[in-house]
C-alpha cells in the first residue's frame, strides 16, 4: 500500500467525517474502531480529519482580498511571533483591523494559558488617549459576565503603545454557528436573548460597544455567547465623551451594523448599540443585511443612513428557510408580526423610539418566545385577542363556544318570554350567572394586557385553573352560578384536550344542576351536553348516545329543539351516530343543527362551518355525491372569505375533500385540479412527509389512475410512498397502501416485473408487521396474485389468492363482493393451471357471494362468473379430446 | 483550475478584473470594506452596461469570476514572493501557527500553499474546491455560493466544514514536509 490515500473513497470519507464530527467524542470514538475493522486506512483517514477538524479556528473565513489587504500595507505595529510583552509572549497575529493588530499570546511563565493581546495603532497613541485608556480599562476590568470575552491585563510596551490583554476565545461568528448548525428561529433567538442580556449588563455601567456585529459576538463550541472588544472602540477614540468623531472614519467602524447617529458623526448611547442589535437579528433571522446601501464604501453608508429597513418577512428566501430547517413560507409566518415588529423597532431611525434598553429587547423577545404579546406590538384588543388566540387556539373554540351559549342563552330566554314563574326566577338568575362566565372571560382578556399587569404570569390555563380554584371558594351561596362557571370551565378544559381535568368539572356540575333543578330542565340539559362529548372523546359511544339524547329530551320538553344550545347537543349526537355508523339518524341530527346555526350565526360563522363540514363527510360516506359536493363549496366559499380569497389549510382540506367527492362522481379532471390545488398548499405549508399531504397526493394519484394516466399515477405514488417511508418507516401501513397502489399502476402500464417485485417486497414487510384481518394484507395479496398471473406464474398466483381468501373470510365483517372478486382471481389462477374442477368450485363460490349485491356490481361480476365457466367448460371439453 | 483550459469568457474577465484588482491591490486603502465581492459586482454591472458579456446567466460569471480572482491574487502572491526571494520558486513552506491563525505573517506563501491545496482538493471533491474559490476568493456569501453550485445552503455548509478540514491538514502536512 504505497500510495493508500488514491484507493480511498473519498465520498465515503466525507460522509463519515461530516457524520461523526456531529457525535459525541465517545460514539465517534466507538465508530471508528468498528471502522478499523472494516479499513483501516478508511477510519486513520476519517480520524486524521476529525483531529484537524477541531484545530482551525479562523481558517478560511474571510476572502482571500482580506487576507492579502491586510498586510499590504507596512505592518503598523512591527510585532513578530515570538516577541515578548510584558508577561505575554506573542503566537500570532490573529487579526488586524482599523485600530490596531490583535495577536495570540501566552504567559512567558505558563505557555498553556492563552489570551488575545490587542495593540493600538501607532498614531492614535496621543497622550489624552492613553489617560482615556487607563480610565476606561479600570472600568471595564470590574465588570465580569459569562457572555462577555473579560479583560484581564493591560499594559503598555517598551515603546510606549498601549495593549489590552483580553480572554482569548475560541469559537465560530454569531451567525455562522447558528447557519452551521441549521438552528430554527427559537433557537436563534435564545442565543441572542443571552447576547442582549449581557449587552445590557455593560450597558448599566454605562459602557458602549460602538461595534457590534456578528463577528464581534463569537459562539464557543459548547453553544456559550461571548461578546468581544467591548468598550474598546471608546478607549480607542482620541477624544472619549458621547461624540467622538474620529471613530466615525472608515476603518473605526463597520457601518454595516452602524446606527443612523454613528454614520451621521451624531452622539452616541447605548440606544446606538441597541440599533446594532437589530441589524445582527435581521441578518440572524433572514440571512441578509437590512440595508444594501451600507454594503459599500462609508460615503455610501453615510447618503443611506436614513433608510428605513425592509420588513424581515419580506426578504427571506427558500435558501435561508433551509438554513433554519423550515420552508420559506414557514419561515416568512414565523416572523410575520411580532417579530417583524420587534426588528424594526430596534431598527427606528430616532434612538428615542427604540427599545429602552437591550433588556428591553431582550424582554420582548423573551415574551414572543414564550407566545406572549409583545411590547412592541402596542396594546390593540384586536392583537391581544388574535395572540391570546393563537396561543391558545383550543381554549379560544371553546370560549367562544361560550360565549354563544351566552347569546344563544339570551335568545332562548326571549323566546320564552311566557314561561312559567320559576323559569322567570331561573331566567334571571340564569343571567346574572351568566354574566359571571363573560366577566370572566373578558378578565382573561383584560389581564393579558401588558399594561394591566404581569405579562409573565399570564398563561391562560392557569387562568382556567384559577378560576376552578375560585369555584370552591364563596361565591354568595349561589349554586347556580357556581354550576354555570363549572360547566364552563370544564368545557374550556374538554375543548383544550384534557378531559380528565374537564371530567370532575362537569360531573359536579350535572350533580349540582340535578340537585337544584327538577328535571326535564334546560339547565339539566346543558350540563349533560359537555357530558356526553366528553365520553364520546373516551370513545364510550353507546353511554354517549344516551346522555345526549337524554339531554336532547329536556331540550325538547322546555325551551325546544330550535336554539343553538341544543343545537350543540345536536351536533354531538350526529357525531355519536355517524361513529356508530347509523348515517341515516346522524344526518338529521347534522341538518337539525345546521338549520339552526344558519338562522342564529348566518351561513358564514365558523360554528355553522363546522356542522357543515360534518354534514359533508357523512354525505360523502353515505354516497351522496351531489349534495356532499355542495356542502363543501359552500364551506369552501366562506373560508376563502375568511382567507381573502386565498387558500390555507383549511381550504385545503376542504378542497382534498372535495377532490374526493367529485373523483367518486366520475369528474376526474375537476378532481385532479382540485387535489392539485390542495397539495400546492400543503406542500407550501407542510413538511415533507407529513400524512396530510401524502394523503393528499395519494389521492390525486388515483384520479390520475381512474382518468387512465398510470404513468403519471405511479409517479405520485411513488413520491407519496417515499416520502412517507422517511417519516413512518417502510412497513407502516400507510407506506405499504402507498406501494400497492403504485404497483396496481405499474400493472396497468404492463411494468409486470418491477410491479411484482415491489409488492412482494410489500407483503414481506406486511406480513410481520399488519395483523392478520387486516385489509392490507387482503389487498397486497390480491395484487400479488395478479401480478404472478400477469408473469405467467399461476401456481404462485394460485397459492397467494387462496391465502388472501382465506384472511379474508376469516373476517367478521367481511364483504361478499370483494370475497366474490377474490374467488374469481382465485378461479383464473386455476384456469390458468389447468385445474377445472378448482377453478370451478371458486367460480360456484363466487356466485354464491354476489347473491344480495347491488345489481349493476352482481351483473358486472356474474357476466365474469360465466365466464369463468365457459372457460371451465372449454378446458373440460379439451381434456376430454385430449383423454380421448 | 486547470492552466490552459481557460475559455474566452475566463479571458475576457481576467482582463476586466485584473485591472480593477491591480490598482486595488496597489494602492494602499486603509478601509477593508471594500472587498472582492464589490469588485466582482462592479464588473457584472460593467458588463451588463456594455452588453459586452458572453455570459450565459450570473452564476456563470460568478464562478469564472471567481476563478479569475483566485488566478490574479495567487499570481500575486507568486510575484511577491520571487521577488523576495531573488526569483525562482521554491517550495513553499507555512507555518502551522500562521495557518491556524487563517492570515499569518506571511500571507503570500499562505494564498499560494491554498492555491496548491486546492488543486489536490479538486481531484478529491471538485465541488468543495469550486466552493472554497467562491467563497474565499470571490467572496461570495455561503447563499450565493450555493445558488451558484446550484446545491443546497445545507449541502454547502457540509461541503465548506469538510473543505476547511481538508485543506487545513493538507496545508499542514506539507508545510511540514
Amino acid at each position: 500500500m504505497s500510495e493508500p490515500r488514491e484507493v480511498l473513497d473519498w465520498e465515503r470519507v466525507k460522509a463519515l467525517f461530516l457524520e461523526l464530527r456531529e457525535l459525541a467524542p465517545e460514539t465517534a470514538a466507538t465508530r471508528l474502531d468498528e471502522l478499523a475493522a472494516e479499513s483501516s486506512e478508511l477510519a486513520d483517514e476519517v480520524r486524521s480529519l476529525l483531529q484537524a477538524d477541531g484545530a482551525l479556528p479562523g481558517f478560511l473565513h474571510g476572502t482571500a482580498e482580506e487576507a492579502l489587504g491586510a498586510f499590504l500595507r507596512p505592518d503598523p505595529d512591527l510585532l513578530h511571533p515570538g516577541q515578548e510583552v510584558g508577561r505575554y509572549v506573542l503566537e500570532c497575529r490573529i487579526g488586524t483591523g482599523g485600530m490596531g493588530s490583535v495577536w495570540k499570546a501566552h504567559l512567558r511563565d505558563d505557555p498553556e494559558r492563552v489570551f488575545a493581546l490587542k495593540f493600538i495603532r501607532r498614531g492614535l497613541d496621543t497622550a489624552i488617549m492613553l489617560r482615556r485608556f487607563a480610565q476606561e480599562q479600570r472600568t471595564l476590568a470590574l465588570l465580569n459576565h459569562p457572555n462577555v470575552a473579560a479583560l484581564v491585563d493591560a499594559g503598555v510596551t517598551a515603546d510606549d503603545r498601549p495593549y489590552l490583554v483580553m480572554e482569548y476565545i475560541e469559537g465560530a461568528s454569531l451567525v455562522e454557528w447558528c447557519d452551521e448548525r441549521r438552528l430554527g428561529v427559537r433557537d436563534r433567538l435564545r442565543l441572542f436573548v443571552q447576547v442582549c442580556e449581557a449587552v445590557h449588563f455593560m450597558h448599566r455601567s454605562l459602557v458602549v460597544h460602538r461595534d457590534l456585529k456578528p463577528s464581534n459576538v463569537l459562539v464557543t463550541r459548547d453553544g456559550v455567547p461571548k461578546l468581544l472588544d467591548f468598550g474598546v472602540a471608546k478607549m480607542f477614540s482620541a477624544e472619549g465623551g458621547a461624540t467622538a468623531p474620529t471613530e466615525l472614519g472608515p476603518g473605526l467602524l463597520t457601518p454595516r451594523y452602524a446606527s443612523p447617529e454613528q454614520l451621521r458623526g451624531l452622539p452616541v448611547s447605548t440606544s446606538s448599540d441597541v440599533y446594532s442589535l437589530g441589524v445582527v437579528l435581521f441578518e440572524l433571522l433572514t440571512g441578509r443585511r437590512p440595508f444594501p446601501r451600507r454594503e459599500g464604501s462609508f460615503e455610501e453608508a453615510r447618503q443611506g443612513a436614513l433608510d428605513p429597513p425592509p420588513r424581515p418577512s419580506q426578504v427571506v428566501t427558500e435558501a435561508a428557510a433551509e438554513l433554519r430547517g423550515t420552508k420559506r413560507d414557514l419561515l416568512r409566518r414565523q416572523l410575520r408580526g411580532d417579530l417583524d415588529t420587534i426588528v424594526q423597532t430596534a431598527l427606528r431611525i430616532e434612538p428615542e423610539r427604540r427599545y429602552a434598553s437591550a433588556g428591553h429587547f431582550a424582554e420582548d423577545l423573551e415574551r414572543h418566545l414564550q407566545g406572549q404579546p409583545v411590547v412592541a406590538r402596542g396594546d390593540s384588543l384586536g392583537y391581544l385577542t388574535a395572540k391570546w388566540a393563537r396561543r391558545n387556539a383550543h381554549l379560544v373554540v371553546a370560549a367562544l363556544l361560550v360565549l354563544l351559549t351566552v347569546a344563544g342563552a339570551f335568545v332562548g330566554i326571549a323566546r320564552q318570554a311566557r314561561i312559567a314563574r320559576e323559569e322567570a326566577d331561573f331566567a334571571r338568575r340564569q343571567s346574572d350567572s351568566l354574566n359571571q362566565v363573560v366577566d370572566l372571560l373578558v378578565g382573561l382578556f383584560e389581564s393579558s394586557d401588558p399594561g394591566a399587569g404581569n405579562p409573565q404570569d399570564l398563561r391562560a390555563r392557569d387562568l382556567v385553573e384559577h378560576g376552578a380554584e375560585l369555584l370552591r371558594g364563596d361565591l354568595g351561596g349561589n349554586e347556580a352560578v357556581r354550576a354555570t362557571l363549572l360547566n364552563a370551565l370544564g368545557r374550556v378544559f374538554l375543548n383544550l384536550g384534557l378531559p380528565d381535568r374537564a371530567e370532575r368539572l362537569l360531573r359536579d356540575s350535572l350533580e349540582l344542576r340535578r340537585r337544584t333543578y327538577d328535571e326535564p330542565h334546560p339547565q339539566i340539559a346543558e350540563a349533560l351536553e359537555p357530558w356526553g362529548e366528553l365520553l364520546r372523546a373516551r370513545g364510550r359511544l353507546a353511554e354517549a348516545e344516551e346522555v345526549l339524547r337524554d339531554a336532547l329530551r329536556q331540550w325538547e320538553a322546555t325551551w325546544g329543539l330550535d336554539h343553538l344550545q341544543a343545537s350543540r347537543a345536536e351536533n354531538a349526537l350526529g357525531l355519536v351516530l355517524m361513529e356508530e355508523g347509523e348515517l341515516g339518524e346522524a344526518e338529521q341530527w347534522f341538518q337539525r343543527a345546521l338549520e339552526v346555526r344558519r338562522r342564529e350565526l348566518g351561513p358564514d360563522h365558523p360554528s355553522t362551518l363546522v356542522v357543515q363540514g360534518n354534514l359533508a363527510s357523512l354525505l360523502y360516506q353515505r354516497r351522496r355525491w351531489a349534495e356532499a359536493e355542495a356542502a363543501l363549496r359552500s364551506v369552501l366559499a366562506a373560508q376563502r372569505a375568511v382567507a381573502d380569497g386565498g387558500d390555507d389549510l383549511h381550504t385545503a382540506n376542504t378542497l382534498n375533500n372535495l377532490g374526493l367527492v367529485l373523483m367518486e362522481q366520475g369528474r376526474l379532471a375537476e378532481a385532479e385540479e382540485s387535489f392539485r390545488k390542495a397539495l400546492d398548499v400543503r406542500q407550501r405549508l407542510l413538511e415533507r412527509g407529513h400524512p396530510d399531504l401524502a394523503a393528499t397526493r395519494n389521492n390525486l394519484a388515483v384520479a390520475r389512475y381512474r382518468a387512465g394516466d398510470y404513468s403519471g399515477a405511479a409517479t405520485a405514488f411513488h413520491e407519496a410512498a417515499a416520502a412517507t417511508a422517511e417519516r413512518l418507516g417502510d412497513d407502516h401501513l400507510a407506506t405499504l397502501l402507498l406501494q400497492l397502489n403504485e404497483a396496481r399502476s405499474l400493472l396497468r402500464l404492463g411494468r409486470t416485473w418491477e410491479a411484482r417485485s415491489l409488492l412482494a417486497q410489500a407483503w414481506e414487510r406486511a406480513r410481520r408487521s399488519v395483523p392478520e384481518g387486516n385489509a392490507v394484507r387482503v389487498d397486497l395479496l390480491q395484487a400479488l396474485g395478479l401480478a404472478y398471473l400477469a408473469e405467467e406464474r399461476p401456481r404462485s398466483a394460485e397459492s397467494v389468492f387462496e391465502r388472501a381468501v382465506r384472511e379474508y373470510e376469516a373476517q367478521d365483517d367481511a364483504d361478499p363482493v370483494r370475497l366474490a372478486r377474490l374467488l374469481l382471481d382465485l378461479g383464473q389462477a386455476r384456469v390458468d393451471l389447468g385445474d377445472a374442477g378448482g377453478a370451478e368450485t371458486a367460480f360456484r363460490g363466487a356466485r354464491e357471494q354476489l347473491v344480495g349485491a347491488e345489481v349493476e356490481v352482481a351483473d358486472e361480476l356474474g357476466a365474469r362468473v360465466a365466464d369463468g365457466l365457459a372457460q371451465v367448460e372449454q378446458l373440460r371439453a379439451a381434456g376430454r379430446s385430449v383423454g380421448g | 483550475m486547470t492552466p490552459g483550459v481557460e475559455d474566452t469568457d475566463f479571458l475576457l474577465l481576467y482582463r476586466e478584473l485584473r485591472g480593477l484588482a491591480e490598482g486595488y491591490l496597489r494602492r494602499e486603502r486603509p478601509d477593508h470594506t471594500l472587498q472582492a465581492t464589490a469588485l466582482v459586482h462592479e464588473t457584472w454591472e460593467r458588463l451588463e452596461r456594455s452588453g459586452s458579456g458572453g455570459f450565459q446567466d450570473r452564476h456563470h460569471f460568478l464562478a469564472t469570476a471567481a476563478r479569475v480572482m483566485r488566478r490574479i491574487l495567487v499570481d500575486y502572491a507568486r510575484s511577491r514572493r520571487a521577488a523576495k526571494r531573488g526569483g525562482g520558486r521554491a517550495r513553499v513552506r507555512v507555518d502551522v501557527h500562521d495557518l491556524a491563525a487563517s492570515q499569518g505573517t506571511d500571507p503570500d506563501a499562505y494564498l499560494v500553499a491554498l492555491d496548491e491545496a486546492l488543486v489536490r482538493l479538486d481531484r478529491v471533491d471538485h465541488r468543495a474546491a469550486r466552493l472554497v474559490e467562491l467563497r474565499f476568493f470571490a467572496g461570495l456569501s455561503m447563499e450565493e455560493a450555493a445558488g451558484v453550485l446550484d446545491v443546497s445552503p445545507a449541502t454547502a455548509h457540509r461541503d465548506w466544514a469538510f473543505a476547511r478540514t481538508w485543506l487545513h491538514r493538507e496545508i499542514t502536512r506539507h508545510g511540514e514536509s
